[in-house]
């Protein structure tokens, strides 16, 4: 059986255009909601369940906003003795007016509160105090349900300790909430007053925010395998094209001609990868309207993923290559120990060690890719298949790490009321060299095995995904530290 | 019920089929089947893609496709080593009435069937696969497709188990033949070597082969006597002493040895081989991409926050009319404590007021002091509102009131940005013109030149 019927509704209602449904949107994660639509064309209210396998834990239903309050008001005192039928009067009005079309905003707000819903009433916090919307307000207290008012600042000023007291004469609890700009640990402590409002609302909240803060923590867990993903395609991708024999010979006009086009599928290929990737973590947070700044990719481009102002924002230092390729090297050279029983001594780690730093310094600040290689010959001999990658450069794979968690904090951080363009600016320093040591290795292991085009293995592809967890988490506290939190 | 294997690959093919679906649906269906299924349960693949298949009325195949080459790839080997088992035996067992039959080679022939099969047994164990290029390639000729990927770790005890199947094969059409040559001929066996040898040193190995039978069946183990009179030399003419009889008398244990050292090795790792096999394959099914996925979607609770709902409204088209200049006119209302405070100067009489915290009688008492204050050439009343606020439907009934009143009067909004001189955004400036348009009346809606004050003049 459906718990609805027990599940807490909450109306969200107050004066239009003051920020309801930018509010639903955020704590609702939905960012189809159609926000500062003008009163008059939402007429009917929409309800947003959470339900957590099917159990509803609470709805909230976005309403129109008053259209008529002072004849509502007009309405109910001329209908009242006393305060004590004040709510008996506020149903009596909805039954009274369900079908007259001056009243039908009024009614549709006000049929989920009479009907127990608690009221979460919506300000402009950005706006001056003006006692025009206690008419609204006195509407609300007449209907005896809990309520909770929240100041939400659309614009730049700043009213809200004027809102504040005002409010509180009226509500039972006043909090301000920036439904556009306020970071998740406030979406939470939001639900939680919810469920202040009354002892057995408390319970089915506090699950609420419990199962949110586990999606949430999942949700970085999927990005990373997300990420480890579309990092290995990259890194191993190549391109290859099957042509008669006697094209791709090496210093001739036509396999110049040839390495260009395929080294240009390659690009077009790992541009594409890449978006495919954003897509998957905007899909991932429930993002679908989002405008991307990097969205033209050109080869020209700033932001492009092969730009050199994109390599020089998200490239790692030579010495932190060095440092990530001796643990690289060291755990391939271990392998020898291993082989000899430990009668090398440690010398295999060592040495792979010292091969793995020499080879990160020296090499891995080049975007080389592998250049044309002709195949072995097919069928009678006539046909070859050439490839093109995959790419040598370990930068290319910092780079797209970088690019990637970035964007993704970008996202996990956005809330669905946000409207503006996703903006995708290179940082100036680089978050990476905060990792640990092991994590770095992990990555750079990884990433050396995957540009010879090998495989990784189960493990190897976890140890991926648990450092690029671990490099979010630092990438997070990085940029909170960094003053860039917003 | 399908084995490991043929899960394995149905659970492949799921997944293959899963990349297309969005990660929310495949989360709210592994976590429905996994509450269905109750919390005390582990997860059965089988069981659940049994469901799917049920659910998704599709029929449950058989044999697995990518498992046809395999199949008929066995059938192939494991025919050939029925043909040369017949081959083999027919060859040891030659005997044109001269010479005897060497048990010496039968033995070595043994031998080396043992060592095959144990070869073969640690190859599959080992996953040592020095022939998959030549039946990946062959597969590519017959099929013109590469193996499934997910079969990939499971080729090396896939080729093991074959290739003991095909030994067994081999040995039992071995034995049918001996069996049969028995029957159909008068064989004469006997024992040479080169090497220098007792009878007793002879007797010794044999019964040393023999030792599993020669308990239960001792005509099967040879006397140290047959031993004796059986052994022959390729130079002799003939073995005097010998009665014919003797000669035939090594077959027992011929067939006992065949049995116990070819064909009971190569049926135990048979079991071996199908078990490693089976191992194997539930190992690749917990190693599989997909796996620790399905088992994520299944253990962690689906929250579902109403991100699916679309709301009913979509912004509206813009609106057809444009503004107009500021009427020139002494009849003006301020709205919600809109102030025209910049913009009209030099009026007479301060304007009027409606809406907002004033009450409804108020706002008739406004329209009333309007009546008194109109002039016979006032044919304008101008509705001050802000403009970053929503016009509500108080508004429309005051205008429409307002129109009532006042019928040849002209009704025009004037919305005012937050710096009354400035023109508002064209933004808020669309919701008036779209408030006008749905209103009627014929209501029209000006809009103030940035930095310019319109004079009223009286």
């Amino acid at each position: 059986m459906s718990s609805t019927d027990q599940a807490p509704v909450f109306a969200v209602v107050g004066h239009p255009n003051r920020g309801k449904s930018s509010v639903v949107a955020t704590l609702s994660q939905n960012d189809r909601i159609a926000i500062a639509l003008e009163p008059g064309t939402t007429r009917e209210s929409q309800t947003y369940p959470l339900a957590v396998d099917g159990r509803t834990l609470y709805t909230l239903v976005d309403t129109p906003g008053f259209q008529r309050p002072r004849r509502v008001l007009e309405w109910l005192e001329a209908h009242s003795l006393s305060a004590s039928d004040r709510p008996d009067t506020v149903a009596a009005f909805v039954h009274q007016h369900r079908d007259n079309p001056k009243f039908r905003d009024e009614c549709e707000l006000l049929t989920p509160i009479i009907e127990g819903a608690g009221i979460i009433y919506v300000v402009d916090g950005s706006v001056p105090y003006t006692a025009e919307q206690e008419a609204e307000m006195t509407i609300l207290r007449w209907s005896g349900q809990p309520s909770l008012a929240l100041i939400n600042r659309i614009g730049p000023d700043d009213h809200t300790a004027t809102w504040q007291s005002a409010l509180g004469q009226f509500f039972q609890i006043v909090r301000s909430f920036d439904a556009v700009n306020a970071p998740f640990e406030q979406h939470l402590s939001l639900l939680k007053a919810f469920g202040q409002l009354r002892p057995e609302w408390e319970r089915p909240l506090e699950d609420a925010t419990r199962f949110l803060k586990q999606q949430r923590d999942d949700r970085q867990w999927q990005s990373a395998r997300l990420i480890a993903g579309a990092l290995t395609d990259m890194m191993r991708h190549q391109e290859s094209r099957t042509l008669p024999r006697s094209l791709p010979v090496p210093g001739s006009e036509s396999r110049e001609a040839l390495e260009a086009r395929l080294r240009e599928q390659w690009y077009q290929h790992q541009r594409q990868r890449e978006q495919r990737l954003r897509r998957d973590i905007e899909s991932l947070y429930q993002h679908h309207r989002i405008a991307r700044q990097e969205a033209e990719l050109s080869w020209h481009h700033d932001h492009d993923l092969f730009s050199e102002s994109t390599r020089q924002a998200w490239a790692v230092s030579r010495r932190y290559l060095a440092t990530a390729g001796f643990g690289a090297g060291a755990v391939g050279g271990a392998g020898i120990d291993a082989l000899t029983l430990g009668h090398s001594l440690g010398a295999g780690a060592l040495i792979g060690g010292l091969i793995g730093a020499a080879g990160s310094y020296f090499y891995g600040d080049r975007l080389a890719i592998q250049a044309l290689r002709p195949g072995t010959p097919q069928g009678t001999g006539e046909l070859q298949t050439v490839t093109f990658g995959p790419v040598q450069d370990l930068q290319f794979g910092y780079i797209v790490l970088g690019r990637a968690v970035d964007h993704w904090w970008h996202i996990s951080e956005r809330n669905h009321a946000g409207r503006d363009p996703l903006e995708l600016p290179p940082s100036d320093s680089h978050w990476l060299e905060q990792l640990d040591s092991p994590r770095r290795k992990a990555i750079q292991y990884a990433l050396g095995k995957l540009r010879k085009g090998r495989k990784l293995g189960t493990d190897e592809q976890q140890a991926l995904e648990s450092a690029i967890h671990s490099s979010m988490d630092h990438y997070r506290h990085w940029r909170v530290t960094s003053g860039d939190y917003s | 019920m399908p084995g490991h294997l043929e899960t394995l690959l149905a659970f492949d093919r799921q997944y293959q089929r899963d990349q297309q679906q969005s990660p929310a649906f495949l989360h709210r269906r592994d976590r429905r089947y996994a509450l269905d299924r109750g919390s005390n349960q582990a997860p059965d693949m089988g069981h659940w893609l049994a469901q799917l298949q049920a659910l998704n009325e599709t029929a449950t195949v058989s044999y697995p496709p990518e498992l046809r080459f395999w199949q008929r790839f066995a059938s192939a080997f494991v025919s050939l080593g029925a043909l040369l088992g017949i081959v083999t035996m027919s060859g040891l067992l030659f005997y044109d009435g001269g010479q005897q039959i060497n048990i010496t080679v039968i033995l070595g022939v043994i031998l080396l069937q043992l060592v095959l099969a144990l070869i073969t047994a640690i190859q599959g164990l080992a996953g040592w696969q020095p022939w998959a290029p030549l039946v990946h390639s062959l597969q590519h000729r017959l099929e013109k497709r590469q193996p499934s990927p997910a079969l990939m770790p499971l080729f090396g005890p896939m080729m093991a188990r074959t290739a003991q199947a095909a030994g067994l094969a081999f040995g039992l059409t071995g034995l049918v033949t001996l069996l049969g040559s028995v029957v159909l001929q008068d064989l004469a066996f006997g024992w040479s070597t080169t090497l220098e040898t007792s009878a007793e040193a002879w007797h010794s190995i044999v019964s040393w082969i023999a030792a599993p039978w020669s308990g239960w069946l001792p005509v099967a183990t040879p006397s140290l006597e047959l031993v004796s009179d059986t052994r022959f030399f390729r130079l002799a003419d003939t073995t005097p002493g010998t009665d014919s009889a003797r000669w035939g008398a090594w077959w027992p244990f011929v067939a006992m040895a065949w049995l116990t050292w070819t064909i009971l090795p190569r049926l135990l790792l048979l079991g071996l081989a199908t078990l490693d096999l089976r191992r194997k394959s539930r190992r690749a099914l917990r190693h599989h991409p997909g796996y620790p996925a399905l088992l994520w979607r299944m253990e962690t609770p689906a929250v579902e926050t109403g991100s699916d709902t679309t709301d009913s409204g979509q912004l509206p088209a813009d609106a057809s009319t444009d503004t107009v200049p500021v009427p020139d006119t002494p009849l003006i209302v301020c709205w919600a404590g809109a102030s025209p405070q910049g913009v009209l100067t030099e009026t007479s009489a301060p304007p009027l007021r409606a809406g907002g915290s004033q009450s409804l009688q108020a706002d008739r008492r406004t329209l009333a002091d309007l009546a008194s204050r109109r002039g016979p050439g006032d044919r304008d009343l101008l509705v001050v509102t802000r403009a970053w606020e929503p016009p509500t439907a108080e508004l429309e009934d005051f205008l429409e009131e307002a129109a009532m009143q006042f019928p040849d009067i002209t009704l025009t909004l004037l919305p005012l940005a937050t710096t009354p001189t400035r023109r508002p955004a064209d933004q808020q400036l669309a919701q008036w013109l779209r408030f006008a348009d749905r209103a009627g009346q014929g209501i029209r809606v000006a809009a103030t030149d940035n930095g310019e004050a319109n004079h009223v003049q009286h």
